[in-house]
């Protein structure tokens, strides 16, 4: 007859194991997924450093990442009142891009480092993260925590991305040290004409396109932050389970 | 199968997945002949190119220049050059840096447009990066249409890729090494988000078991009609307070800091290289035009009957034909050997019958053009395209060695038997 401290630490070791497991699911399930799907689809934003743009790379990327940390903060925090899936799923994207900006681009591609370097999204996830236990309300994490996500995407990279926005003069035309890596730098298939950048265009607020595109990426990451919300909910019914 | 064979069988593919990743194998080509062969020789024409030198080492310089000629025939359904073109170049990767590029001697550094049935000089300037033997094109990258791939040459690299450097200076006079630009700042900055990233991560997962534990709890709420957020402790707030203002700290202290580092800065340049208008139309003092064109498929060979019409005052023989980037030589007239193994010239692949074309002479010419070549390069797949159009440039020479260039296209009948 097994005791009740045997039981209990029968139960304790089972729970660990379940943790371990749910932590390699996340790890292998949610980041690789979430690096495969950002790489078929907004992929070049994050892989190169002149398509780091103003109007695009703060607006698409960003709330394509979005989906799947939101879909699993809702699975977390319905089923265990944890705050953690943004961050983690963010932080082991992050380490997975680098992991690949590294093996894939630079050893094997043989692209310098610093023309394909990851973006930070990781504060945006804390942001997300921290608004979900301050406030417990999905509504008000989706209009702060995820506004924040978008709006702030710019000011969190502007560190590393400054300096790649430098004027240079070369062979008498003025570029940016990132249009000058994406014109050395020969890439066969990718001509410059390819990149999704901001163009001119005869809109009405002149120079403004940062902030206007920043209240603008806030705005779709909040839309995008309550549809993926939903979806978690829904694919996480036990009834699913149940029926697989 | 048996559970060693089952793990015999998984070994050896993890193995070999290992193996994989680990012994990189290089891709030494570019895919040219994998377009149809209508479109290789109803688009860009390439000629004269020239790539060299075909030894260097690591740091040193090697042009690419020549003439491309847009063809008139260009496939009416393909996007043609006149929407939005770029001067690239295809070396299997960045072996090398791009140094300055120029069409027409206009700088190349953005995208352009051209015109259709122009002949267009152009010259790119490259620096060797990487050691190794690479097969280098040029390339005229075409939107919404894809690549026209140029003639090749395998260009050797000595030397060690360490010695590499790339250095600019910006207007604001910050020296920038491309090789590893920002690159300390860069890995900084993510290393300081990691570790806070991790710090959250490890605040909630410091609790074991931490799961089940929770599931339970929550469910156990939720029955009750309770509040499962009462889960989230008071210090769990004030935690994730100090995370929140910690985190926008930093983002508005990391702003102000790359603000001080590049206090001016300019957005991406996009702009499109303007060419000169109305660029004259390549003129040559003769009119060729094709009466019939077939390709006996058993042979390989390729006649076309054409009535050549000189204008010029000196006689004309035909040296060359020049067909999707494969150039079939008249010995008679010229010499002409491959540079290196992939070079595709048929020294000895067009034979003429009709002779020369003396000054003010409208005469008959039927030219023969046989090679393997013909198969090795999928031309002949050609009879398989929905339009089976032919197209190319023939090079008429005089005996002082001017020459004179005309495009030559028209409907081919195959001849199977």
């Amino acid at each position: 007859m097994r005791t009740a401290d045997q039981q209990a630490a029968t139960r304790r070791r089972l729970e660990n194991t379940v943790d371990m497991a749910l932590f390699a699911v996340i790890v292998f399930a949610v980041a690789g997924a979430t690096v495969f799907v950002m790489s078929v689809t907004i992929g070049d934003w994050e892989f190169w450093a002149d398509w780091k743009d103003r109007r695009y790379w703060p607006l698409a990327p960003v709330a394509a990442l979005l989906i799947f940390p939101a879909g699993l903060a809702a699975a977390f925090w319905s089923r265990f009142r944890l705050p953690v899936a943004c961050t983690a799923v963010v932080l082991l994207y992050s380490l997975m891009r680098w992991l690949s900006a590294y093996f894939n681009f630079h050893i094997f591609g043989g692209f310098p480092l610093s023309f394909v370097w990851p973006s930070i999204f990781i504060p945006l996830a804390i942001i997300i993260d921290c608004t979900l236990v301050i406030t417990r309300s999905v509504f008000l994490t989706g209009l702060i925590g995820a506004f924040l996500w978008g709006l702030l995407v710019y000011p969190v990279n502007w560190p590393l991305l400054a300096a790649f926005h430098e004027p240079i003069t070369y062979n008498g035309e003025m570029l940016t040290a990132a249009d000058l890596l994406g014109y050395e730098y020969i890439r066969t298939g990718l001509p410059e004409y390819v990149r999704v950048v901001e163009r001119t265009v005869l809109r009405t607020f002149g120079d403004a396109v940062t902030p206007l595109t920043a209240v603008f990426s806030g705005f779709i990451c909040t839309l995008v932050f309550y549809i993926a919300w939903g979806a978690g909910l829904v694919l996480n019914r036990q009834a699913w389970l149940k029926k697989l | 199968m048996t559970r060693p064979g089952c793990r015999a069988l998984t070994s050896i593919a993890g193995l070999a997945l290992v193996l994989a990743m680990l012994i990189p194998i290089v891709a030494t080509a570019h895919g040219e002949r994998a377009q149809q062969a209508n479109t290789r020789m109803r688009t860009l024409n390439w000629y004269d190119v020239e790539i060299s030198p075909a030894k260097i080492a690591v740091g040193e310089d090697i042009k690419v220049r020549g003439r491309f000629r847009t063809s008139k025939l260009w496939p009416e359904h393909i996007p043609s050059v006149e929407q939005r073109v770029f001067l690239n170049v295809g070396a299997g990767g960045p072996n090398f840096i791009r140094t300055a590029s120029n069409i027409d001697g206009i700088s190349a550094v953005q995208s352009t447009s051209l015109e259709l049935g122009k002949d267009y000089s152009f010259e790119i300037d490259m620096k060797a990066r990487r050691p190794g033997r690479f097969h280098v094109h040029p390339i005229v990258n075409v939107l919404d249409a894809g690549s026209m791939v140029g003639p090749g040459r395998w260009i050797e690299i000595t030397g060690s890729q360490d010695d590499f450097v790339n250095t600019v200076e910006s207007m604001f006079g910050r020296e920038i090494e491309l090789e590893s630009f920002h690159l300390k700042s860069i890995v900084s900055w993510h290393v300081l988000w990691f570790v806070i990233g991790g710090a959250w991560l490890v605040y909630w997962f410091r609790q074991r078991p931490l799961l089940i534990p929770r599931l339970r709890a929550v469910d156990e709420l939720d029955e009750k009609g309770e509040d499962a957020d009462e889960l989230i402790s008071p210090t769990d707030i004030k935690v994730a307070i100090v995370f929140l203002a910690v985190t926008l700290l930093i983002i508005v202290g990391g702003f102000a800091w790359g603000e001080r580092d590049a206090p001016i800065t300019i957005p991406l340049r996009t702009a499109k290289t303007s060419m000169p208008d109305n660029k004259p139309f390549p003129q040559a003092n003769i009119d060729v035009s094709i009466s019939e064109a077939t390709y006996r498929i058993p042979g390989r060979s390729f006649r076309m009957k054409l009535t050549v019409d000189n204008r010029s005052d000196r006689t004309l023989r035909v040296g060359e034909f020049l067909c999707a980037n494969v150039r079939f030589i008249n010995p008679e007239v010229r010499t002409v050997e491959p540079i290196d193994e992939h070079d595709l010239v048929a020294s000895h692949g067009l034979r003429v019958e009709g002779g020369p074309i003396a000054p003010g002479q409208v005469s008959t010419v039927e030219v023969f053009a046989e090679d393997a070549l013909w198969e090795t390069q999928r031309l002949t797949r050609m009879i398989n395209d929905p339009d089976s159009v032919i197209a190319g440039l023939l090079f008429f020479y005089a005996q002082d060695g001017s020459r004179e260039i005309v495009e030559v296209g028209g409907s081919l009948l195959p001849i199977f038997e």
